[in-house]
């Protein structure tokens, strides 16, 4: 390590004798930030919890039942309840699972205690009446307090009286107008709602009518057994309201037992990186934010199932969250809600499950096809989406393997779907060696520049469609997604026409080395003549210590961030990341230019405050595709500039890219992408493949991987025989 | 030209606090304590309605009288002219006055009467110059007294500015009533003041008209983006920015500097845009034009400074850009600069 920190050093003041190259005004200084970086710390260490276990999961929640027990030694004791309704019965709530627990009658009687002041707020006069009404929100809270008290000489029948004026006055009429309608998080929470308030209040006002919306959003989910919307924040939400839902519907039996439950559970196993993260996406808080959420959501299955993979899947989100979440009471939904859920999982998960691996690495995971209605359709209605019987794509997801250190990588692929972006094809997620390398931003950084995929913007005004990516568009439409897993790699692709308004279509191709390294291509074709200054864009944290004209080192740092909504938002929470860097590296093109865009100024907090493009800016031909290609080459901390000056690029034009990388482990990488139908010839190697790796060390290959072709010539010798046959696995199948 | 701060400058005037906030006013009786004396009053009433202007000695916002406008419903006008009143050509004044009203409209929207107020520069003979106008007052009735306030630059030919307030009726109006009291032109100190806080808001990230403007690639932001207006391609129509709606905003003096972009600077001079700083309640604080001749380079951004003052219950404020449609014209940010924010003793001082 020392020795990389001394030779970083002198790079980085080689680096700022050079003269500045003349930039845009809106590029930085490579130098500058460089010296900007936040250094690695010497050593990071990282405790484990392997083998987790389901204890684990109370001991974590422990700190909030404690601090449940001490705000009841306080503020029970008060003459007045504390002047705030969800205060009192989320204390409740935590209390009477404290005795579902232990079975110790002390934490009922602090539940109903608590209960009582919830009551009192309702009907004693209050000075201070900005918190005491109650809320719909409470009314699920109120209905399991009273399951876990149950027979508990403390839950007296006054007690069941006041939970039930408490529901009686959040939810004084069913509120006709407001509701909505669809598969997703908020009519879930509505639904469960009501489900809860008509078994407390059978008699509540308007119970017709909260019977009859609970049923319809039950009836339309339970078609398709999906949910519209493609955001790991809320459809983590909406997996706790349907796992409540089933518990008070009594219908666990039949649920678990159907195969469409099943299938949208597997989808979103498969988003679990193998180090133990779920990568956030689309309208999301940030990284890993409901972390405690899934090892609930995934204990749940593995014990109904009796299905190691989901064990496998909680065991590891908990190990990487547990023990990296930098302070676990820093933000209620990263500490207090994450560990209300490992309640849940505490009490549903069965340690007998042995943990297993999933069962692909390369794979595309699919859902039901979303429809979004126009928007006055939408209001009228109150239902922004229909979802259709037939499946439609999701995500590209690239492992190598289930060994947490393993290289990993997730592309957006998903077209209409709630609160969702028309992003495609941004890569939502790289990482190795548990190491975050690439992420997306969070729910309110909205531009394209924001967002892992390619820039495409004119000069001159040309009446593009500019509609935002947040409302419904016409932009960037999927026009095709594919994954095939060809043994040492995989090979991913996505057509995407309308690219970000323009008449351009963008071909994005993927070559994904398992523990090596990633090609992105990136090919555009525009339908009209147009000045275009476009450019391969990834976000970054930190750069240096070194670069060169067409890469540059990356990292994220010691600590992933995840902020508050917005601008120069407060960081709520940060995971600890383990070290490693990464080179993207961009084939060099005469037109193009290393650009690097710092928004720190503007922007204090925000996670990823580097913009790394490559770009060129060029007259575009209609219908003459232009392509630009980039390297992802992860590696130890330190210079990359070894790993740079071993990439051989031999062929490289908008259909047919050669070339070769070294890895982080001194293998060889051949890569082709071939998009010409014919055959090649180049370096040594001669193939008809549309796309080939060959992975050699000191002239001896050690994998082949090969798709839509027929031979490889390399060295002399045909080696096609090598390749395993290409997988096309989608999740779930059929 | 010369009315634009160029943020160059800026460094040089660190005069925030040591100048003269609040002159006299140079506006005579205005707070019709001697009645309507110098005011000229100006009625049409072709059917003998009633229509009328008078003083009103029970209602007064400041002393013990104010100007009344009656209209007792159908076809009539009333003016209130104040007396010829001397300013300074190319310098700032500020406005403030105070207005309430009765009748006139249940919704907000225009239901037959019309209340406005016009600004008219003249020259050293008296005869009309070009200048910024006034503005039309609220279509609903206004119960209380509502303050008022705006700055303006005198024309560099001007010498003399007379204030109307004019108020109509067609024969659906019903009847109205309008109160006019302390209005006050006061000379306003050029130059710009301290920082004491600045906002830079991109306008590249959405607050623009999208379906007539472009987010383009501009190599020469910060940003790498701006937003253009190209005659290629558009129409004038909508805003070229706007919409930010700044709602924490403090009461103070302020300046917006609106960073511009011409494509081309034709030989004969052309309004390029318009601007102004819109608020909910009070209309526009400040506005104007920018032409072709305010530029000094062509495809060079350049930085227009404009001051406003901002009172309270303004609810928001909305720095606009409006495009004539003559020539290219990019924007990449506007900036708001804080140079004061009142004290309560301020506060007496603008509004009292």
């Amino acid at each position: 390590m020392k020795k990389l920190t001394t030779l970083a050093l002198i790079l980085l003041v080689a680096a700022a004798l050079l003269p500045r190259p003349a930039m845009a005004e809106y590029a930085a200084d490579p130098r500058a930030e460089i010296a900007k970086a936040e250094p690695w710390p010497a050593e990071i260490t990282i405790p484990s919890s392997v083998p987790v276990t389901k204890d684990m999961y109370l001991q974590t929640a422990q700190v909030f039942l404690d601090d449940a027990k001490a705000k009841a030694a306080h503020y029970l004791q008060q003459p007045q309840p504390y002047p705030n309704m969800s205060f009192n019965i989320d204390n409740a709530s935590w209390l009477a699972r404290e005795f579902k627990q232990t079975g110790e009658e002390q934490y009922a009687q602090m539940s109903a205690g608590f209960l009582e002041h919830a009551h009192r707020l309702l009907v004693e006069p209050q000075t201070d009446i900005r918190n005491t009404a109650p809320s719909w929100l409470n009314v699920v809270e109120l209905y399991f307090i009273e399951q876990w008290l149950g027979q508990s000489p403390a839950y007296t029948d006054q007690h069941r009286q006041w939970a039930r004026a408490i529901c009686r006055g959040a939810c004084p009429s069913f509120g006709s107008g407001t509701e909505e309608y669809g598969a997703f998080n908020r009519s879930f929470h509505r639904a469960i709602t009501g489900e809860a308030l008509l078994k407390m209040v059978p008699d509540v006002n308007e119970a017709d009518k909260w019977r009859e919306y609970k049923e319809q959003v039950w009836d339309y989910w339970w078609q398709f057994r999906d949910q519209d919307e493609s955001t790991d924040h809320y459809t983590a939400l909406w997996f706790q309201y349907l796992l409540e839902w089933i518990q008070m519907r009594g219908n666990e039996q039949e649920f678990w037992a159907d195969p469409g439950i099943k299938k949208v559970w597997e989808r979103y196993l498969y988003q679990v990186f193998p180090m133990g993260v779920f990568p956030h996406y689309s309208d999301s808080t940030g990284f890993n934010v409901s972390w405690g959420h899934w090892i609930w959501i995934f204990e749940a299955a593995a014990t109904h199932w009796q299905d190691g993979r989901y064990k496998w899947a909680a065991h590891r989100l908990y190990d990487y969250g547990a023990n990296r979440i930098e302070k676990l009471t820093s933000w209620s939904y990263t500490g207090e809600e994450a560990g209300w859920s490992m309640l849940n999982a505490y009490e549903v998960a069965d340690d007998a499950v042995v943990e297993k691996p999933r069962e692909f690495d390369i794979l595309m995971t699919m859902r039901h096809k979303g429809v979004q209605r126009p928007e006055a359709e939408s209001r009228a209605t109150r239902q922004s989406f229909d979802l259709q019987p037939e499946m439609a794509t999701d995500k590209l997801i690239f492992y190598s393997g289930s060994d947490p250190d393993g290289l990993s990588l997730m592309v957006d692929a998903v077209g209409d779907a709630g609160h969702s972006h028309a992003r495609r094809p941004h890569v939502i997620a790289l990482a190795d060696h548990q190491s975050v390398l690439l992420m997306s931003l969070g729910y309110m950084e909205r531009n394209p520049e924001h967002h892992n995929i390619p820039l495409l913007a004119d000069y001159e005004g040309f009446p593009y469609d500019n509609t935002p990516y947040y409302t419904k568009n016409n932009n960037n439409l999927l026009q095709e997604a594919n994954v095939v897993d060809l043994g040492a790699a995989g090979y991913g692709r996505e057509v995407v026409a309308n690219y970000q308004g323009y008449p351009a279509t963008l071909l994005r191709e993927i070559v994904f080395i398992k523990n090596a390294g990633v090609v992105v291509k990136d090919t555009v074709t525009m339908a009209t003549d147009l000045r275009m200054r476009w450019s391969p864009l990834w976000r970054v944290r930190n750069v240096g210590p070194d670069y060169g004209t067409n890469w540059i080192n990356t990292y994220l740092g010691e600590w992933v961030p995840l902020r508050g909504l917005g601008v120069n938002a407060p960081v709520l929470t940060r995971f600890r990341n383990s070290p490693r860097d990464l080179l993207i590296y961009f084939l060099p093109d005469p037109e193009g230019k290393l650009e690097l865009v710092d928004e720190r100024e503007t922007d204090t907090t925000i996670p990823l405050p580097i913009r790394v493009q490559y770009t060129l800016r060029e007259d575009l031909k209609a219908n003459q595709p232009v392509a630009s290609v980039s390297v992802f080459i992860p590696h130890g901390p330190g210079p990359a500039a070894p790993l740079a000056q071993g990439v051989r690029v031999l062929v490289n034009d908008p259909l047919r890219t050669v070339l070769e990388f070294p890895d982080a482990d001194g293998t060889k990488n051949l890569v082709v992408l071939n998009g010409t139908g014919a055959a090649l010839t180049a370096g040594g190697l001669t193939t008809d493949a549309q796309v080939a790796c060959i992975r050699h060390v000191a002239g001896k290959v050690s994998a082949v991987a090969m798709y839509g072709g027929k031979s490889i010539m390399f060295a002399g010798t045909e080696i096609a025989k090598q390749a395993p046959a290409a997988q096309e696995n989608r999740v779930p199948a059929g | 030209m010369n009315r634009y701060l160029l943020i160059a400058s800026f460094a040089l005037v660190l005069t925030a606090g040591a100048y003269a906030q609040f002159a006299e006013s140079v506006l005579p009786n205005g707070s019709f304590e001697e009645g309507l004396a110098g005011w000229t009053l100006s009625v049409t009433d072709a059917q003998g309605l009633g229509a009328k202007i008078t003083e009103d000695p029970a209602q007064a916002k400041h002393g013990a009288r104010s100007a009344q406008l009656d209209l007792p419903g159908g076809p009539s006008t009333a003016s209130l002219a104040s007396p010829l009143t001397p300013v300074e050509g190319g310098k700032d004044y500020l406005l403030t006055f105070y207005f309430r009203s009765e009748g006139f409209s249940d919704t907000n929207l225009f239901a037959g009467v019309n209340l406005q107020f016009t600004l008219t520069w003249l020259n050293g003979e008296k005869k009309p110059v070009p200048g910024p106008g006034g503005a039309g007052l609220a279509y609903g009735a206004v119960p209380d007294w509502r303050f008022m306030c705006k700055l303006y630059h005198a024309p560099a030919e001007a010498a003399f500015m007379a204030l109307s307030y004019r108020m109509s009726c067609d024969e659906k109006g019903r009847p109205s009533s309008a109160w006019f009291d302390r209005v006050q032109l006061r000379p306003w100190p050029g130059g710009a003041g301290e920082a004491l806080n600045t906002w830079v808001y991109r306008v590249s990230e959405g607050t623009f008209n999208r379906n007539v403007y472009r987010r383009v690639a501009d190599d020469d932001t910060p940003t790498g983006f701006a937003v253009i207006a190209n005659p290629e391609f558009m129409t004038n129509s909508g805003y070229l920015a706007g919409g930010l709606y700044l709602r924490t905003l403090v009461p103070g003096q302020y300046r917006a500097i609106f960073r511009l972009k011409a494509g081309e600077l034709p030989a004969e001079p052309q309004t390029l845009l318009s601007w102004d700083l819109n608020t909910a309640s009070m209309g526009k604080l400040n506005a104007g034009t920018i032409s072709t001749a305010d530029f000094r380079q062509a495809g060079v951004y350049q930085d227009f400074s404009v001051r406003f003052v901002l009172p309270p219950d303004a609810q928001f404020v909305d720095p606009r850009v409006a495009w004539s449609g003559a020539v290219t014209t990019s924007v990449d940010t506007i900036t708001i600069v804080q140079e004061k924010e009142y004290t309560p003793e301020d506060l007496k001082a603008l509004m009292d």
